[in-house]
């Protein structure tokens, strides 16, 4: 059990190197559920069985699908004593889960995780340099290991039931880290501002003010991208032309 | 090691890291900025480029389905050419925001490429995906998992090759014009590293508009502002 855990769980962190527009992680799960359907069926037709129950379209966030792959696998190491699995209940459950982790997991990440993680660790880098960054890769792996190792055997564990545990310990988590990570927002906006005054006088902090308020409505208009080449290219100019 | 190679192998390498989802995240660029500062001599430059290219995208959510910036190679094509161009230049103040500018601007457009390679990629990647899996059918697992490897090293050839082709002739635009363009080698370029990072503090206020994070927000930002303003802490 201890290998088929391992050869899976490796894999988990290899998920959406096949990333594509029609079945998007579809190959990298099978990838992922590949010796667990080695071990269940030996070859031939059995075999292809097994692993057509795992071949198909599947999105979800990569910090999520460990513990979909776990309660997965507990589904079929329960059935594989009893006899047969239904295949569409298997997909059923794929499906379902990966639905409900995906929104769930990509607000937690993108918003939460994500947010805290590079507010402090900004904060760090200005303060002390070389901190910064081991402070940053110290939070988010913090939650990063312990979601997919943890999460894949929470799966194994729980099995089908991994989903409603899952989204309440997220849902409560949630709310500290999000106002963790809107609380060193605010403080990582003030340490730029004073330092714009400080540095480059208050000429330099009342540009800053007006890049800041540019940034606040080009996002969510234009891309991240667009915005970045505008506001860097504006304050070229300005300095420029000073 | 070469320089160029050296910054192409760890293009490479983030690259990987970033798109298959190991996602240690050493390829955001506050982090990727350092070591490619560590591999080419100087951490300090190396990591003022990343934290700067980190700070103008900090904020911005990726999207499903939507095209995002290739920020792993765009970290460390910024960051060599900030530490290449600033060890030749004898690094002034002045100069090194005039040469961040470019160097920045450089790796916005790296990040730009890969944003364009990766939608036609994705699009291109569903037919040999489609045959993994349609192997994988086929209860043929070895030759699926060995496909999906195969797909998963693009991202690194990738990451390796946007470097190698975008770095030198890169260097040699930022060296031109951080030197040779009258109009910008003033005096106020220096003000550039303080200027540029409020992008983040207004993308960051959109992001967190919801009564209760606007809050903690502002709760921050207040408490912040006083202990830096009366308690000298900068």
């Amino acid at each position: 059990m201890i290998w088929l855990a391992l050869d899976t769980v490796w894999r988990l962190f290899l998920i959406q190197g096949s990333r594509n527009g029609r079945t998007i992680d579809g190959l990298g799960f099978f990838h992922v559920m590949a010796p667990l359907v080695r071990r269940l069926a030996r070859g031939g037709q059995d075999r292809a069985d097994a692993a057509s129950r795992h071949a198909g379209y599947f999105n979800c966030n990569p910090l999520m699908a460990s513990y979909i792959a776990g309660a997965l696998t507990r589904m079929e190491l329960d059935s594989a004593g009893s006899g047969e699995i239904d295949p569409h209940r298997v997909e059923r459950v794929r499906d379902t889960m990966s639905a409900a982790l995906t929104a769930r997991g990509d607000y937690f990440v993108e918003m939460t995780l994500l947010l805290v993680s590079l507010t402090t660790g900004s904060i760090f880098a200005i303060y002390t340099w070389y901190a910064g960054p081991v402070v940053f890769l110290a939070l988010y792996n913090l939650y990063n290991f312990r979601l997919r190792i943890g999460g894949y055997r929470t799966g194994l564990h729980l099995g089908e039931g991994t989903g409603r545990a899952l989204v309440t310990r997220l849902l409560k988590e949630q709310r500290l880290l999000g106002a963790t990570a809107a609380f060193s927002a605010g403080v990582l906006a003030a340490l730029l501002m004073v330092r714009a005054w400080r540095y480059g006088g208050p000429r330099i902090a009342a540009a800053g003010a007006v890049l800041a308020t540019a940034a606040y409505f080009a996002r969510g208009r234009i891309s991240p991208l667009k915005t970045a080449f505008l506001l860097l290219l504006a304050a070229g100019v300005f300095l420029a032309l000073w | 090691m070469d320089p160029l190679l050296t910054a192409s192998l760890l293009g490479g390498a983030l690259s990987f890291e970033y798109r298959t989802s190991i996602r240690l995240y050493l390829s955001a660029p506050l982090v990727s900025g350092l070591i490619t500062g560590l591999f080419l001599g100087s951490p300090a430059h190396g990591l003022a480029a990343g934290l700067l290219m980190q700070l103008l995208f900090i904020g911005s959510v990726r999207l499903r389905g939507r095209p995002e910036p290739d920020l792993p190679p765009a970290g460390v094509i910024a960051s060599a050419a900030f530490v290449i161009v600033s060890r030749e230049s004898g690094g002034t103040t002045p100069m090194n925001g005039l040469i961040m500018f470019w160097s920045l601007l450089l790796g916005l457009v790296a990040a730009a490429a890969g944003s364009i390679f990766y939608t036609q990629w994705e699009r291109f990647a569903s037919r040999p995906a489609g045959r993994g899996l349609d192997l994988a059918r086929q209860g043929r697992t070895r030759a699926s998992s060995a496909l999906h490897i195969v797909l998963s090293l693009v991202h690194l050839t990738w990451g390796f090759l946007i470097v190698l082709v975008v770095l030198p002739p890169g260097l040699a635009a930022v060296r031109f014009l951080s030197t040779r363009l009258e109009v910008m080698s003033a005096g106020s370029m220096g003000s550039f590293p303080f200027l540029i990072p409020l992008v983040a503090a207004g993308a960051l206020l959109k992001l967190l508009r919801d009564r209760t994070r606007l809050f903690w927000f502002g709760a921050g930002f207040l408490i912040a502002t006083v202990f830096f303003v009366f308690g000298g802490g900068i």
